[in-house]
């Protein structure tokens, strides 16, 4: 038999802007829908409702019942968010879960009960549900859970104030019953004409005849009639995995200050960190829209060196890329995209090195990026080419390390040489002798300067000399008189002198 | 354990597993093994004594061996090509070019504490870039070495750590040997330098090894 299970927020659009301002929890707080008269409030927080604030009343009845009363607009940015995150949750008990939209998913839970059977003898569904609400109250949502084996009885059972709610199976009919008919849909025009009839009730309604029902009533009233009795054929439609994350919200004022746009990424970007959390997921890139005031947005996208769902290294790296390129406008909205990657996992060795915890690495590698730059952290790789000053710079991912403990290689004990990067000019002292160039004294900087004790060379290095940027050099090695050997050069076709290296 | 002989055994193991050789005699001998692992060893020259050298060794032991390896280059004095001639599996070793000390303490911290097995701060040559790093960071950063196991070398133009090292290094150089004599051409063919232990807390300082290096052929 089929479980289906109803996540279900009460008051949406009102659930999902504490969820982003959530120090307003307290506050008397009421949500509007429309501008100037047409302004009406589509749900209000507890504080302002023991006021006597209800959904419909105009901005201007509630501000008359509550003058000091806080009135936000709805966030379509906001809801979306809110309802992208109620689906992680949901994603994280079933991978067959279908958006309903406005805070309800539909969850298929067939089977999960035996993941929940606890020792105590309580129902293993019931033990599933109150995790649900537990993981959607974790993510900021005060969710209601519904089971049932129809997305109509686990809805209604969702709506119901007493959470969670399981109907058991084959009694949705007997659950439907004592229900006031509005509980089918609240919006059902044949309610009123139903209870002119004298039907108040589901069960009144599935106890009549279905053949009179549908000859007075037409397709609807059959509809009607089945969904009484707990029928309901539409199946769940699973969504298929969304290829990213996203977080934001349309700001009350515009933001014209690094700090304080901080301040609201940094909550964005630990929501967003609990969804992947959820999911099992790491952040691989960050995309951040920013709308701006009077019109325009502007967008950047940083590459995460690792995956990783850091939020302070996260924020560092928004922080850097702002401050080197801040988007020139007061911001009124933003948006965060996610892209999600696996983490790196690896199984570690009993007996060989202990390997790097891979999402410490990433981690790790992602502040020393922060701190330091991009092209300043990772592993050195070797260039094919002639000119000693080549190298270039990849993403660090060591191999795992061997099974067992291996013994160093031996040293080849090889005089090692300090690239200067870029290399130091100095001045050259040379004379001819008996036909031959010879170098006599350098002048540079520190302690490259002083006579030359031992010259060797030239050795010509010439290379790329099909391309736009050849190079044809003479390098020598010296020793000064007060120490130190180096290697030195000249850049044809100038007569300028180098020092590129030193042997230490 | 259950007997002295199981003991000792037991003690020989730990101590040879908690040893990181460099895979260079004359300063293995010094050192006792090598660098001993949870320590931080300094190795100060004022002048080219073969500290650069000592690094790519010490790297390519441990990479070799397949331990994970960290190089903090304050001088950003690293060649890749040169290093894998040394036998350094550059896959291994995580390349760090800081802009001054203050990074270069920082990261070293950062990447010790991920679990790296040997980190390496190589502070370059005189002078130094950025202020030096106060004596507090560097017992900071032996402490954080000692927690998790890792070997640390500074590699410095001067002594830099104070009291936080196990043991401090002097290099010198003793002579450079050229090929060829009079006027014909001449080739380097290597450096020798001279090693001095200036503190040891388990050894005797004073002792002194000389380190022949070759030229790459």
């Amino acid at each position: 038999v089929t479980r289906i299970a109803c996540f279900y927020v009460p008051m949406f659009p009102l659930a999902a802007r504490l969820r982003s301002e959530p120090d307003l929890l307290q506050e008397a707080v009421a949500i509007v829908e429309g501008n100037g008269n047409s302004a009406h409030v589509v749900a209000a927080t507890r504080r302002a409702r023991t006021k006597g604030i209800r959904p419909g009343h105009s901005l201007a009845q509630a501000r008359a019942l509550l003058p000091k009363l806080i009135a936000r607009m709805r966030d379509a940015e906001c809801e979306r968010t809110a309802q992208e995150a109620l689906y992680d949750v949901a994603e994280s008990f079933s991978p067959r879960v279908e958006d309903a939209g406005e805070g309800v998913v539909y969850v298929d839970v067939t089977g999960m009960d035996r993941h929940y059977r606890s020792s105590d003898g309580e129902n293993a569904e019931l033990a599933l549900a109150r995790a649900a609400i537990d993981a959607a109250t974790k993510i900021g949502l005060p969710a209601r859970v519904g089971i049932a084996a129809s997305k109509l009885a686990a809805r209604v059972a969702a709506e119901l104030p007493k959470s969670p709610r399981i109907v058991e199976v084959g009694k949705e009919s007997e659950f439907l019953a004592p229900l006031p008919l509005t509980r089918l849909s609240p919006q059902l025009d044949a309610a009123a004409t139903l209870r002119r009839w004298g039907i108040g009730s589901i069960g009144e309604l599935a106890t009549l005849p279905e053949n009179e029902i549908a000859s007075r009533l037409g397709e609807l009233g059959r509809e009607l009639h089945s969904a009484a009795r707990g029928i309901d054929p539409r199946p769940l439609i699973p969504r298929a995995l969304p290829p990213d994350f996203r977080e934001g919200m349309d700001l009350e004022w515009p933001l014209v200050a690094l700090e304080p746009f901080l301040f609201i990424a940094n909550a964005a970007l630990d929501r967003l960190a609990t969804r992947m959390e959820i999911q099992g997921f790491s952040c691989k890139r960050l995309e951040l829209t920013l709308a701006l005031d009077p019109d325009g947005f502007y967008s950047r996208a940083i590459d995460l060196p690792a995956p990783t769902r850091d939020v302070k290294t996260m924020l560092t790296l928004l922080r850097l890329d702002l401050e080197k390129t801040p988007p020139g406008a007061p911001v009124t909205g933003f948006t965060i995209v996610a892209h999600p990657d696996r983490p790196r996992r690896a199984q570690l060795s009993l007996f060989g090195p202990p390997a790097l915890s891979p999402e410490k690495l990433a981690t790790t590698i992602a502040r020393l990026v922060s701190l330091l730059g991009d092209d300043r952290v990772g592993m050195a790789m070797a260039v094919d080419g002639h000119l000693p000053e080549r190298y270039a710079i990849g993403n660090y991912a060591p191999p795992p390390p061997p099974d067992a403990r291996r013994k160093p290689k031996k040293s080849r004990g090889l005089l090692a040489a300090r690239v200067f990067r870029p290399p130091l000019p100095v001045e050259v002292i040379t004379r001819e002798h008996e036909g031959d160039l010879e170098i006599t004294a350098i002048n540079g900087e520190g302690d490259v300067s002083g006579s030359v004790r031992i010259a060797s060379g030239p050795w010509r290095i010439e290379s790329s000399w099909w391309s736009d940027a050849p190079a044809a050099r003479e390098y020598w090695d010296i020793e000064l008189e007060r120490g130190g050997v180096y290697r030195l050069y000249q850049a044809a076709p100038s007569t300028e002198w180098f020092i590129d290296a030193r042997y230490d | 354990v259950r007997s002295g002989a199981e003991l000792l055994r037991h003690s020989a193991n730990t101590q040879s597993t908690s040893i990181l050789p460099t895979t260079l005699e004359p300063l293995d001998t010094l050192l006792g093994g090598g660098l001993p692992r949870g320590r931080l060893v300094e190795l100060a020259a004022r002048r080219a004594a073969g500290r650069f050298s000592i690094v790519l060794a010490t790297l390519a032991s441990a990479t070799s061996m397949g331990e994970a390896a960290a190089l903090v280059d304050l001088g950003d004095h690293f060649d890749p090509q040169l290093a894998e001639a040394n036998g350094i599996d550059l896959r291994r070793l995580l390349w760090i070019r800081p802009h001054n000390m203050k990074e270069a303490v920082m990261s070293a911290e950062m990447i010790t504490a991920t679990g790296f097995q040997l980190v390496i701060i190589d502070a370059g040559l005189h002078p130094l870039r950025g202020k030096r790093a106060p004596e507090a960071a560097w017992v900071r950063l032996a402490r954080t070495a000692a927690t998790c196991g890792t070997a640390m070398l500074v590699s410095s133009p001067y002594s830099l750590t104070g009291t936080a090292s196990e043991a401090v290094l002097k290099g010198t150089v003793a002579r450079s040997r050229w090929l060829g004599r009079g006027r014909a051409p001449r080739l380097l063919a290597g450096i020798d330098f001279v090693l001095t232990l200036e503190k040891h807390r388990h050894r005797k300082p004073g002792s002194q090894a000389t380190l022949s290096l070759e030229v790459l052929p």
